[in-house]
């Protein structure tokens, strides 16, 4: 047994080692960008590439380098990485992958598909559209407290965790080519001035970009229906004219998001969808009457907002159906829950003339109080609906 | 060979038996008309007791036997000079009456040995501070005050052609296993060799796997444990000349119970052997386990993790296998230092060396920080066990590991982790397995956790005892 | 000397549970799919179902002969010779299953883990260990597979964890729509996903137990416990993937695994397949211990020295296993190994009920 034993350690010994990946001479590739040429569409790679220099005792200086790869794809154009001097490139810890809007307008699945299956690939950090120059991403001066790459990777983060956008990762990106219900909005993030901003949203279907956009409002819009937590994202605004009041500001974080979809029978062939949102807020700004929030006041606001919620979410829905980009997934809800109705749909086709209607329900939980009325009334009322009472109108 | 009649006849044969040592001496005096002779080695006898029982009752009583008169407890007639250069060589005084060719044999042994002291290297927060001694008669004497039954039963053998070593073995009747008993006895009983530096080569003698790093004897210097291992039908095999003993036989698991578990509350107890526990296995695989993940899957790491690792490797001299493998090699060569140093260096020269080590050598960008806070935290991890055999394994543990990883990343950790657990497996002391895992409850009772003193009510299984209920009635207050 | 042969219904069921589950995990449930599509729940449910009942065969087949085990009874069954080469085609199979496991996950490996290192190299190492633990006692198997218990559950643990986070629960709705036929015909991968249970033939004389029943409540637990992990790994896939997804990737799992996101560790699938190294090397080297046992029993006592038959067996299948570095030859090989493994597994264990209530118990060697 021994003997044995013995063999197999030699065995190893004599040999090399092969699979080494030492740490120590790994480029790590920070964020990948993909940009196509306007007049040659040729592929533009850019690798960012971050290390620290001096790091220890609690600093640490970043440096990045960016290498520009170009080719007729984006396979040929990583290729080239090999014949360069600063291998051997690893993506394996890539944070954030950057498509400019003219690759992802066209067909940007099919140039990046050989990722899924390339072995020492990231491909769960999120793919977002950037508009900006690459260079600037990589300028850091030693007065600014964060490199932009950590900027944009902390802002990318957040976006998600404050329920602006849903990430959409790689893989995700890559997988959605193969399940014709998978419809998504991608963010467009704008870099000026050292600054991140969510610019406007991407309508994606199946990877393909459908020619549609939403604005910032539309986008929230679209995140209430979908039922997504807004964490600690502050949503403000100002109520429209057409709402009667002026010059109305509204300010309020949202606990909790429920959503539910009905799919009822219609006159004709095509069900109507009903988009159920509840909204259990906490008001900060409600324009007068803050420091006390009286209940018959925040009804009327609560009427107000939902008002100009359900009008907002019908525009965002007119831009999904215009740009046929099933984003709120009622295909999805369809398929799973109607089956035979499923069956008899043609939904390319028929989801831009479904009628569907957002309803929304809010409900503003840190009302003050009641009014001043008897012990008796009080507690005969303590659960009841609470109603418009003539005595108190704000 | 038979004594001769003659005292000068007799003192020449002892002599030349003896090799001649200076220390032979004898004693003439006459009482009551007889001559008597006493041989002894002035080296081993106690004077007192010679002076007072043997000398002054002979000078005084006249025409009564040598036995009537000697206030020894042990005294012995024999014709055989051989038995005789026995009784002398241990201490025994050896009596003659010229004409008279009976020799007596009296114990007049001196023995001088150390107090019994705190133990040296199984200290404990709560718990006695008594330690064995060399003594053999001292220790079989704390283990009898210790457990004071009747049925506690000591065998004694005799080891080693010329050192002739005496060797005790305990274990308790009726809850110790037969078999194994009769197993033990045999493998002592066939020990053929001239001298035992017990109980080192008695382990080595009687343990059945040869080449494994692994201890399959427990050896403590504390009565109080070997009290609690011979309660749970365990042996106990104590030698003269050394203060520790060794228990057979023994599981993994044993090496990580320290007497103390037992003292404080269950809970905490608990939690300090499963620290124990995780301890050892962080101590045998971290570096390995680190040298893997540096080398073959940075994938692993989150980005911000290796770009700090990255950056505090970036200008290191060696590759980290051999950062690792000399670092552990520091460490071990301060340890062994430490213990050499006479006491008033030895402190300052650990302190010293390892600071001045640990830091010159990042500076001087031999070795990169993260390195030494392994290294250091797996040094660490290994003092925690309380066995210092076991801690022995844990310390030559890592090289292969460090190797495995350094060829086939964590493939080969897992793979090394495979041949160990195998091999532990395959160990077993006289049919007892030495490791065990298990979730029932009988097997988890004592090993990971430590439960209350109310639940252990059985001995546990691998003593294999007759009698395996132990406690009966623990809370009978409670209603 | 003590000698304790036997081994405990806890030590029965990890064994048997650690052999049903082999390197397929990554692909489920993409075999399962094919035709039932996110019903591939169902047609594992029905293979696991199915499985019980061959356990409940193979339970009734050692009840007849509780003191000895498939080696020495079949001979009463089926006659000397006949059951020679019974014992001869046993061992054969057990031998090859090992040899299937090990190179399938050595494929695995050198596809996802280690990507230049030589075929021979990763299949020598695990062959390598697998003989090593095989050439133990009973007793020490079934030791080691109780620790490797631990490592699969720490594995589950990981699967779990990866799936939760972002899916669609909607994914495993519409329940039902594709028709019981598909699921009856995707069940017939799944049977494979089963085989393993068979060691209870050679097994069932050493199990230390208080009753008889306690057998077959082991067994039927162990089975019950692998069908709910793979029920449970199904689950996750089809919570990540959609239908159409699904006939896209073929490895669904390792994609699950990378979604894996702690700020200590992440991309899990490495992880992960390495850890599961130790739950394929259970498999291997049950297999090649079985094998091992039917040649004993076969050749003629001379011979019959356990450690060197187990080498021997394993060198054998590393010399096969080296050629077996494409993929595709280990895809077509496996299609003839899983009929061979439904003769042997369900058809031989019927067979020999049958007969042997035929003859009656115990009945005359003609």
């Amino acid at each position: 047994m021994k003997r044995m034993v013995l063999c197999i350690l030699s065995l190893l010994l004599l040999s090399g080692c092969w699979d080494r990946l030492p740490l120590r001479d790994l480029q790590m590739i920070d964020a990948v960008a993909f940009d196509r040429n306007e007049e040659t569409k040729d592929i533009a790679v850019d690798l960012i590439v971050t290390s620290l220099k001096r790091a220890g005792m609690g600093e640490g200086e970043p440096i990045a380098e960016q290498t520009e790869l170009e080719g007729k794809s984006v396979i040929e154009a990583v290729g080239k990485s090999e014949y360069m001097d600063q291998g051997p490139f690893s993506a394996v810890n890539t944070r954030v992958f950057l498509m400019s809007e003219r690759f992802a307008s066209d067909r940007p699945v099919k140039e990046l598909e050989f990722l899924l299956h390339a072995p020492y690939t990231s491909i769960n950090t999120p793919v977002v559209i950037f508009k900006g120059e690459i260079n600037d991403l990589i300028k850091y001066k030693v007065s600014n407290r964060k490199a932009p790459i950590e900027k944009l990777n902390t802002f990318i983060r957040s976006l998600d965790a404050n329920g602006l956008i849903q990430n959409v990762s790689m893989m995700e990106f890559l997988t959605s080519q193969r399940d014709s219900l998978d419809d998504y909005p991608m963010p467009v993030v704008n870099y000026a001035d050292t600054k991140f901003e969510l610019e406007s949203a991407m309508l994606y279907h199946a990877g393909l970009y459908t020619g549609g956009r939403l604005t910032r409002e539309q986008l929230r819009m679209l995140m209430f229906m979908i039922g997504v937590d807004q964490g600690k994202q502050r949503i403000t605004g100002r109520l429209s004219e057409s709402s009667g009041v002026q010059n109305l500001t509204y300010g309020f974080s949202v606990k909790s998001v429920h959503n539910r979809y009905h799919a009822q029978q219609d006159s004709g062939r095509l069900p109507k969808m009903t988009i159920d949102v509840r909204l259990n807020i906490s008001v900060f700004d409600i324009g007068e009457n803050i420091e006390t929030l009286k209940p018959t006041y925040s009804h009327k606001m609560q009427q107000l907002l939902i008002t100009q919620f359900n009008r907002e979410a019908n525009v965002t829905i007119q831009a999904l159906q215009k740009a046929n980009c099933d984003a709120l997934g009622i295909g999805k809800h369809l398929r799973a829950y109607h089956p035979k109705l499923w069956k008899s749909l043609d939904w390319r086709n028929d989801y831009p003339n479904m009628k569907i209607e957002p309803r929304f329900n809010i409900h503003i939980l840190n009302t003050d109080g009641f009014e001043e009325i008897s012990m008796k009334e009080e507690q005969a009322d303590n659960y009841a609906a609470p109603l418009f009472s003539a005595r108190n109108i704000g | 060979m038979e004594s001769s009649q003659q005292l000068a006849n007799n003192t020449t044969a002892i002599q030349e038996m003896l090799s001649n040592s200076s220390d032979f001496q004898t004693t003439d005096f006459t009482a009551g008309g007889r001559h008597y002779r006493l041989y002894y080695l002035d080296t081993m006898i106690e004077l007192a007791a010679v002076q007072e029982h043997l000398i002054s009752p002979l000078l005084l009583q006249d025409n009564v036997s040598v036995r009537e008169a000697v206030s020894i407890l042990n005294v012995s007639e024999t014709q055989l000079l051989t038995d005789a250069l026995t009784a002398i060589i241990e201490g025994k005084t050896v009596v003659q009456i010229e004409g008279d060719a009976t020799l007596y044999l009296c114990a007049t042994a001196l023995n001088k040995e150390r107090s019994i002291n705190i133990p040296v290297n199984e200290r404990v927060l709560r718990g006695s501070n008594e330690a064995f001694i060399e003594d053999l008669a001292t220790n079989l004497n704390l283990m009898r005050k210790l457990l004071s039954s009747p049925g506690l039963v000591v065998k004694y053998y005799e080891l080693g052609r010329i050192s002739k070593t005496r060797v005790a073995m305990l274990y308790i009747r009726n809850l110790a296993n037969s078999d194994i008993l009769h197993e033990m006895d045999r493998r002592i009983k066939s020990i053929d060799i001239d001298y035992v530096e017990a109980p080192g080569f008695i382990q080595e003698l009687v343990e059945e796997k040869l080449f494994s790093l692994f201890p399959q004897t427990l050896i403590t210097e504390r009565p109080d444990r070997v009290r609690s291992y011979l309660m749970d039908g365990k042996i106990a095999i104590l030698s003269n000349g050394s203060p520790d003993c060794m228990i057979i036989p023994i599981t993994f698991w044993s090496f990580f119970q320290s007497p103390d578990d037992y003292q404080i509350n269950w809970l905490f107890g608990s939690t300090f052997r499963l620290l124990r526990i995780i301890c050892f296995i962080i101590a045998i695989s971290l570096p390995g386990a680190y040298v893997a993940m540096v080398n073959f899957d940075p994938r692993i790491l989150p980005f911000e993790i290796s770009m700090t690792l990255q950056s505090s490797m970036q200008f290191i001299a060696m590759p980290a296998v051999m950062e690792a493998i000399s670092m552990l090699l520091i460490l071990e060569v301060l340890r062994e230092a430490t213990i050499r140093l006479p006491s008033p260096i030895g402190q300052t020269i650990g302190v010293v060396g390892g600071i001045v080590i640990g830091t010159v050598v990042v500076q001087s960008n031999l070795v990169s920080n993260t390195m030494v806070v392994v290294v250091a935290f797996t040094g660490l991890a290994s003092f925690i066990i309380p066995s210092y055999e076991m801690s022995s394994a844990a310390r030559l543990l890592p090289y292969p590991f460090i190797l495995m990883s350094s060829i086939l990343g964590l493939f080969g950790l897992e793979l090394a982790f495979l041949f160990v657990i195998t091999h532990l497996s395959r160990l077993h002391t006289m049919g007892v397995p030495y490791f065990y895992t298990g979730l029932n409850g009988g097997t988890m009772r004592d090993t990971l956790f430590r439960s209350p003193i109310w639940r252990l009510k059985t001995r546990p299984k691998e003593s294999m005892t007759n009698n395996k209920v132990r406690i009966r009635n623990p809370r009978g207050w409670e209603k | 000397m003590i000698h304790l042969k036997q081994l405990s219904t806890q030590q029965l069921i990890c064994l048997v549970i650690l052999t049903q589950v082999g390197a397929h995990v990554l692909s489920i449930p993409y075999n399962e799919s094919r035709n039932s599509g996110n019903d591939a729940w169902m047609s594992i449910l029905l293979g696991g179902l199915i499985a019980q009942v061959v356990i409940l065969i193979i339970y009734w087949l050692g009840k007849r002969y509780p003191s000895q085990s498939l080696p020495q009874y079949v001979t009463s069954i089926l006659g000397i010779p006949l059951g020679v080469v019974l014992n001869l085609l046993f061992a054969v199979y057990c031998a090859e299953s090992s040899l299937v496991v090990s190179v399938t996950y050595a494929s695995v490996i050198v596809r996802w883990l280690l990507l230049t290192t030589p075929w021979y190299i990763i299949l020598g190492l695990l062959i390598a260990i697998a003989a090593y633990i095989a050439s133990s006692p009973l007793r020490s198997i079934a030791t080691v597979t109780q620790s490797i218990m631990f490592m699969f559950l720490v594995c589950l643990a990981i699967v779990l964890i990866s799936g939760s986070g972002k899916g669609d629960m909607r994914n495993i709705l519409p329940i039902g729509t594709h028709g019981i036929g598909a699921v009856f015909k995707d069940a017939l991968p799944a049977l494979w996903l089963y085989a393993g249970y068979e060691l209870l033939l050679y097994v069932f004389p050493f199990v230390r137990s208080y009753k008889q029943k306690s057998i077959i409540i082991a067994m039927s637990i162990a089975n019950g416990l692998t069908t709910l992990t793979y029920l449970a790994i199904t689950f996750v896939v089809t919570y990540k993937f959609s239908e159409g997804q699904m006939n896209y990737i073929s490895e669904p799992m390792v994609f699950i695994l990378r979604q894996f996101n702690w700020p200590v560790v992440q991309s899990l699938d490495i992880l992960f397949m390495t850890i599961w190294l130790a739950v394929i090397a259970v498999t291997v080297y049950v297999y090649l211990f079985l094998s091992a046992r039917y040649l004993a029993s076969v050749l003629p006592s001379g011979i019959r020295k356990h450690t060197l038959l187990v080498w021997i067996i394993a060198g054998i299948c590393y010399v096969i296993g080296l050629w077996g570095d494409h993929r595709e030859k280990i895809i077509r090989f496996s299609v003839y190994h899983n009929f061979a493994t439904g003769v042997m597994v369900i058809l031989v264990p019927v067979l020999l009920l049958l007969i042997s209530f035929m003859r009656g118990k115990g009945g005359v060697v003609r």
